[in-house]
């Protein structure tokens, strides 16, 4: 136990008794393993696991299906059907499980063995333990929707200022506020003073001994409801998340909840042995039960299944890369337009698209944000929200301004929505009266909404915002502005990254990403992941009015970074639900260049619709062999249609991360399985400072993304939350079965269904002395290639082959000799079937590339 | 016209729309199960095609008979379909009834269930009760169409039983997971007491009246109905006995708990029937006895106290729910309250178009209710700033000290499960104890901890592969 828990003691209070220490570690020791999901506003993919990232990833699988009692494996059946179908290699499987014998896995947060008479509600008669639950989850998810409620509910709740076990003392006091007879004594078990701690100590004393009863009772109180437990320890840390105002606290919590697990086991000891019993008398009644050892849920063979499984993507995946390096495939000589998308694997197929159907065209993927990080304020919004990576607190600002006759309009619109809105609006239709007056409204509205459930195809509208305002971001008239010389490093610091620092072509099309999607609880999720779950056309715009920038393009010169004054920088957004591209600021642009960007935009809508085909074939509803139009029709309907719970993929295929320059994977088809990071190791510093800042970002991102996506598959109900069907959002927090069920965190089975669960494949474009040099100065991405959390390949730049990590640094790795299937182009490869597929090359590339060369 | 209504609103045409009306959504069904039980795994897209055509099919031709309907001179159509015996001067029929009432909610159902079974089609893609989950949406149309349409109070217990059924299997639609099968007991539990209080008012009313059928007892339309010439005991006990029939149905105080229960099911179910339909169905007996309660004042008080009651409660209930579809929910119980109140304060025609407006609204909001984070940030953009909150509401106007107490008392539904828990579930499960014997034993007898039955990796195969050796005894190295 860690002897860190006098810190949680504020500065000003006593050191904590050691009841209460003990009580304190057991908590952060079981609240690293609760599920910690940012409030659905603000989805961000993460690592389920992710404060183990330190431990062995076997280890930690290990210990999930302990604590967590959730699957981290596929079945045994599963494993041999795979075996049966080649799928697995019977030699992988030996060699893993030789490796894993050799690891010595330490077993994290052993539970002690409760000793007979500990009272768990895990140990009376099943049938008690489920009314138990039910009575307890009954109250407690009464009271935790409107305490942790973001703006959901009309009439907030009083009191939650000062804390749960506040308004629980209130609640209990007040008429009606906690009617169930069997919570009478709620009022006085509570008291009126004393503290959490001394609650939960009370509670637990009661029920078992301090050395084994006391954590398996903690245990069985946080994981009971491991969805809330888990979002009120993230808002106990994460302020800017937490409703205003309100004080969150997971050891208040747990002693709310013990309190009131105490008062309903008193409860059944009554209905069971007479008025007078007590819990003691309970106790005594289950001193007689022996717990039985519990069987393992993960064994080292279903470890090692696992490895074998994902070895087979590895070997195709790092095979078809190496294969690939003996074809010639040449890039265009003369390059005019460079594509900058995201990172994201749904760039993978639309930057292969690109470069299909695009003349003389290179593309690049840089995280998302493009570098600029910012507080944005849309004409429309109320609050200001980041678009950034999670994890980055923005300092500059960035506003949107409409002109004064948009002003007006948005006024006198905002005008009449209050009006209708208080009369009649949604909120209104939830009062007796104006619910009367509301429903009468509704009959104008009603034919339309009927027409949309039935042909949405009719209701395809792309987003609109921001277009046609003007960016407020210079530091004179923003005070949280950007400074030249802020712009002149962001947009050097980018294109450093990315390696596109010579050989500019005419165009540089910077383009976000966004998802539309209607109806959909976790439209966020679908959104740009490092603009924090937002839409990332405002980072494009930004990045492109800085670049365009005069001032700035001198600055850049002087800093060696010479950019032509040919060369125009041109944000866009792309829809990866609709794959269409919606560009900004294209006013500024003079006739003949505007001539010469329609002409490329023409080519590119082809490039979007042969993408959507792409997309189209993991639709069971659309036909393989359908012509692209009338799919891309089909694939666009969906974002509309109220009834689609799979508007796009999102990431479900992914696999794979290759940072490195195209060169390495154009003209190879990757099946959307992989995310591109752009990085040339020959333009790199000596200290390898770009690659360092690509390993401490993205790559832990496309890690937690992939790592999310492992375990939600893995376990649908437990790591992920389920179908989207019956989903109810609480509290505008996160996702819930029915009006009184515990918070979903993780994925849904919609996305999760055509996901294979393995690790990221990741393969870096350097030496691999320059990459253990980096991770030697990111210890949390080194512990995580160290402990198997991802598959880490390096391809020397000068020649020197493949190399894999294993076990502690990077060994030679000999690709097995692999098929290269050659297909003509990426529909050809992929159109047969909805199945994944192997790494392919494509010989379009080839031939237009060889096309430029002549 | 004239040919139009001699033609068309003749006895034959309304005869056969009747019948698809009536038969065809059961029939969809019946061909579903029947493919089911035969091995055939049908194809999605044929399920949604069967059950498509015949819930469009019966709701095209429930829309027709209507309008048809309304076009005849009296705006009544009264046909005993068959009569399954007579003993006596009782008879039991098969007959229907279509007048403006029931046209209007027919006209409801009719508009709202088709779309629903195809949007079911597109939202239910791959889940497991697929087939299982048009099943039921067969049933519940078979079901809404006999409700709404039948003759007499029999034919409409028939339908109203359906209804209540395939609504409480829709709840458990997942019913992989403990919460919905129990939650669906509850629901069905709560049904039960209203189905036993629609049983009593039938048996009532046989004995009253000796007659079942709406047009000959209550006189709904021209004629003057029997039940006018009851006694005041007889109409006030039968009025109550269908205002708690109604009660159960419609979610009204203190039987309102149960919505929320509801609410485990798919979104679309709970659109469908807590939106639009079942909530909606209680009101309609309401409005369909209501010459009875004519002769009853303490029944028509009852009915508007409870609905006042409702609209109130429920709507405070909602206000302070944090979830989407709790609140739509409990919103939907306060209107159907105050339906209740206009139908028992004689406002019947206002009840009918409040009930055919608020179920479309309800639907609309049900199914968007996936989108509530977005909407909620729209409205709070379109409004320009404050609050999420909008709008006006009366428990504003109280002191701190008195609103919080309302607060209180509205989270937890007035104490209202409470009570109910109190009065009826703990007593009945202890009796229920008491007559089941032996008890079951789902634990084993070594103690083993519950929580192994929902471990993922079942415990005997797991043992039954300690390694890999017997299934590649010979070659493990390189067999490619």
């Amino acid at each position: 136990m860690s002897g860190s828990s006098h810190a949680h003691a504020a500065p000003g209070e006593p050191p904590l008794s050691e009841a209460d220490a003990r009580v304190q570690a057991w908590i952060d020791r079981f609240a690293k393993w609760l599920p910690e999901q940012r409030p659905l506003s603000v989805f961000v993919h993460a690592n389920p696991l992710e404060a183990f990232q330190d431990r062995h990833f076997h280890a930690a699988c290990e210990a999930a299906t302990r604590i967590r009692l959730a699957r981290t494996t596929l079945s045994y059946p599963r494993y041999r059907q795979l075996l049966a179908e080649r799928q697995i290699r019977p030699e992988d499987v030996a060699a893993a499980r030789k490796r894993i014998a050799t690891l010595e896995l330490p077993r994290i947060d052993e539970l002690p063995t409760p000793r007979p008479g500990t009272i768990l509600l895990s140990s009376v008669r099943p049938e008690m333990a489920a009314e138990i639950s039910e009575m307890v989850d009954a109250f407690v998810l009464r009271v935790l929707p409107p305490f942790l409620d973001r703006g959901s509910a009309l009439w907030p709740m009083p009191h939650r200022d000062r804390g749960l076990l506040a308004a629980v003392r209130w609640l209990a006091r007040t008429p009606l506020g906690a009617p169930e007879p069997w919570l009478s004594d709620l009022r006085a078990r509570l008291g009126t003073s004393a503290a959490a701690r001394s609650l939960i100590v009370e509670c637990l004393g009661a029920r078992g001994d301090v050395e084994t009863g006391w954590p398996n009772i903690l245990h069985e109180a946080l994981f009971a409801l491991p969805g809330y437990t888990g979002m009120i320890h993230r808002l106990e840390h994460v302020a800017s998340e937490r409703p205003a105002g309100v004080a969150v606290s997971l050891v208040e919590y747990v002693a709310v909840r013990l309190v009131v697990e105490e008062l309903a086991l008193t409860d059944v000891a009554r209905r069971l042995f007479g008025r007078k019993a007590t819990l003691a008398t309970l106790g005594r009644s289950l001193g007689s039960l022996e717990h039985p050892p519990v069987t393992p849920q993960w064994t080292p063979e279903i470890g090692a299944f696992q490895d074998a499984y994902e070895e087979e993507y590895v070997r195709s995946f790092i095979g078809g890369i190496v294969m690939a390096q003996e074809v010639e495939r040449p890039a265009p000589a003369q390059v005019e337009v460079q594509l900058v998308c995201c990172i994201d694997d749904r760039c993978e197929s639309i930057r292969r698209h690109v470069e299909e159907h695009v003349d003389r065209c290179e593309t690049f993927g840089s995280a998302g944000f493009f570098g600029v990080a910012l507080r944005h304020r849309a004409p429309l919004d109320i609050d200001e929200t980041f678009s950034c990576p999670a994890p980055v607190t923005p300092t500059k600002r960035v506003t949107e301004q409409l002109d004064a006759t948009g002003q007006a309009a948005l006024a006198r619109a905002r005008l009449r929505n209050k009006l209708f809105g208080a009369s009649f609006g949604d909120d209104a239709s939830r009062a007796p009266l104006r619910g009367l007056v509301a429903s009468f409204a509704n009959f104008l509205r009603a034919p339309r909404t009927l027409v949309q459930l039935l042909l949405p195809e009719l209701f395809v509208r792309p987003s609109h915002e921001f277009e046609g305002t003007t960016l407020l971001y210079e530091k004179d008239v923003e005070p949280d502005g950007f400074t030249l010389e802020d712009q002149i490093s962001l947009v050097e610091g980018n294109l450093r990254n990315i390696g596109l620092t010579a050989g500019f072509g005419r165009w540089v099309l910077i383009v976000g990403h966004g998802s539309m999607a209607v109806n959909n609880q976790f439209s966020s999720g679908y959104q740009c992941g490092a603009c924090g779950g937002r839409r990332g056309g405002i980072n494009a715009r930004v990045f492109c009015a800085f670049a365009n920038t005069p001032a700035v393009r001198e600055g850049l010169a002087k800093r060696g970074l010479a950019v032509p004054d040919t060369t125009i920088f041109v944000p866009g957004e792309h829809d990866t639900a609709l794959d269409q591209i919606r560009w900004f600021d294209l006013d500024a642009l003079a006739a003949d260049r505007r001539g010469e960007l329609d002409h490329i935009r023409g080519q590119l809508e082809v490039a979007l619709e042969h993408n959507a085909k792409e997309r189209s074939r993991r639709f069971v509803d659309v036909p393989l062999e359908e012509p692209i139009a009338e799919s891309v029709v089909r694939v666009r309907a969906r974002c509309a249609d109220y009834a689609e719970t799979r508007p796009e993929y999102n990431h479900a295929t992914n696999a794979a991360c290759v940072i490195g320059r195209r060169s390495l994977t154009r003209g190879l088809f990757l099946d959307r399985r992989s995310f591109l990071v752009s990085y040339d190791p020959t333009t790199d510093d000596p200290r390898h400072g770009t690659l360092e800042k690509l390993l401490a970002a993205p790559l832990p991102v496309c890690a937690g993304i992939s790592h999310e996506y492992f375990f939600s598959t893995m376990d649908p109900q437990r790591f992920g939350c389920g179908t989207k069907l019956p989903h109810n959002v609480v509290g505008l927090l996160g996702v819930s079965n029915g009006a009184d069920g515990d918070l979903r965190p993780g994925l849904w089975c919609q996305t999760t269904e055509i996901h294979e669960p393995i690790r990221l494949v990741t393969l870096i474009d350097a030496e691999p002395e320059a990459i253990t040099m980096v991770l030697d100065r990111l210890p949390a991405v080194k512990a995580m290639v160290v402990n198997a959390w991802i598959h880490m390949f390096a391809c020397s730049p000068t020649g020197r082959g493949f190399f894999r990590w294993e076990g502690a640094g990077f060994v030679p790795y000999a690709a097995l000799p692999h098929v290269l299937f050659e297909v003509g182009s990426s529909l050809e490869a992929c159109g047969h079937t909805r199945a994944n597929v192997t790494p392919c090359l494509i010989a379009s590339h080839r031939s237009d590339a060889s096309k430029a060369a002549e | 016209m004239d040919w139009l209504i001699n033609d068309l609103a003749s006895q034959g045409p309304l005869h056969v729309l009747t019948m698809v009306t009536l038969l065809s959504p059961a029939a969809g069904s019946l061909v579903l199960v029947l493919l089911s039980i035969s091995g055939i795994k049908p194809h999605e897209r044929w399920i949604s095609w069967v059950s498509g055509v015949t819930v469009a099919g019966a709701a095209i031709a429930a829309v027709l008979l209507a309008a048809f309907t309304m076009l005849r001179p009296n705006h009544e159509f009264d046909e005993v379909l068959w009569t399954m015996y007579s003993v006596g001067s009782y008879h039991l029929d098969v007959s229907i009834y279509v007048d403006p009432l029931s046209a209007s909610l027919t006209a409801l159902g009719g508009c709202v269930i088709p779309v629903l079974a195809r949007f079911s089609g597109r939202y239910l893609h791959n889940e497991p009760g697929y087939l299982r989950f048009f099943v039921l949406v067969g049933v519940a149309a078979t079901g809404f169409f006999w409700f709404v349409l039948g003759g007499s109070i029999d034919m409409a217990f028939f339908g109203w039983e359906l209804l209540g059924l395939s609504s409480a299997l829709l709840v458990c639609f997942f019913w992989e997971r403990a919460e919905t099968v129990v939650a669906s007991g509850r629901v069905f539990a709560t049904y039960r007491l209203a189905d036993i209080a629609l049983l009593a008012g039938m048996v009532g009313l046989h004995h009253y009246a000796g007659d079942t059928s709406w047009a000959s007892v209550l006189g709904v339309g021209s004629s003057t109905g029997q039940a006018v010439h009851l006694g005041s005991f007889a109409a006030t006990s039968l009025g109550l006995a269908f205002l708690v029939a109604a009660m159960g149905k419609s979610a009204q105080v203190p039987l309102t708990g149960y919505v929320l229960r509801a609410m485990e099911g798919p979104t679309v179910s709970s659109a469908l029937f807590y939106g639009t339909l079942s909530i909606h169905c209680g009101v309609y007996l309401i409005l369909r006895v209501e010459p009875l309660l004519e002769n009853a004042p303490i029944a028509r008080m009852a009915v508007v106290v409870v609905g006042l009651l409702t609209a109130v409660m429920a709507s405070m209930s909602s206000r302070v729910r944090a979830d989407a579809k709790g609140a739509l929910a409990l919103a939907s119980a306060a209107q159907a309250g105050l339906m209740f109140a206009e139908a028992g304060l004689g406002f019947s025609q206002l009840a009918m178009w409040h009930m055919l407006a608020h179920g479309l609204l309800r639907l609309a909001q049900f199914l968007r209710s996936p989108s509530w984070l977005e909407d909620a940030h729209a409205r709070r953009s379109a409004l320009g700033g404050g609050a999420f909150r909008s709008g006006f509401y009366a428990e504003r106007l109280l002191p701190a000290p008195l609103r919080n107490v309302f607060y209180a008392a509205a989270l937890s539904r007035f104490g209202l499960d409470a009570l109910i828990d109190r009065l009826f579930s703990r007593p009945l499960s202890a009796i229920a104890h008491l007559v089941s014997w032996p008890r079951p034993r789902i634990r084993k007898r070594n103690g083993a901890r519950i929580d192994e039955g929902c471990v993922p990796l079942p415990r005997a195969r797991a043992n039954s592969v300690p390694s890999l050796a017997p299934l590649h005894p010979t070659n493990s190295q390189g067999a490619r």
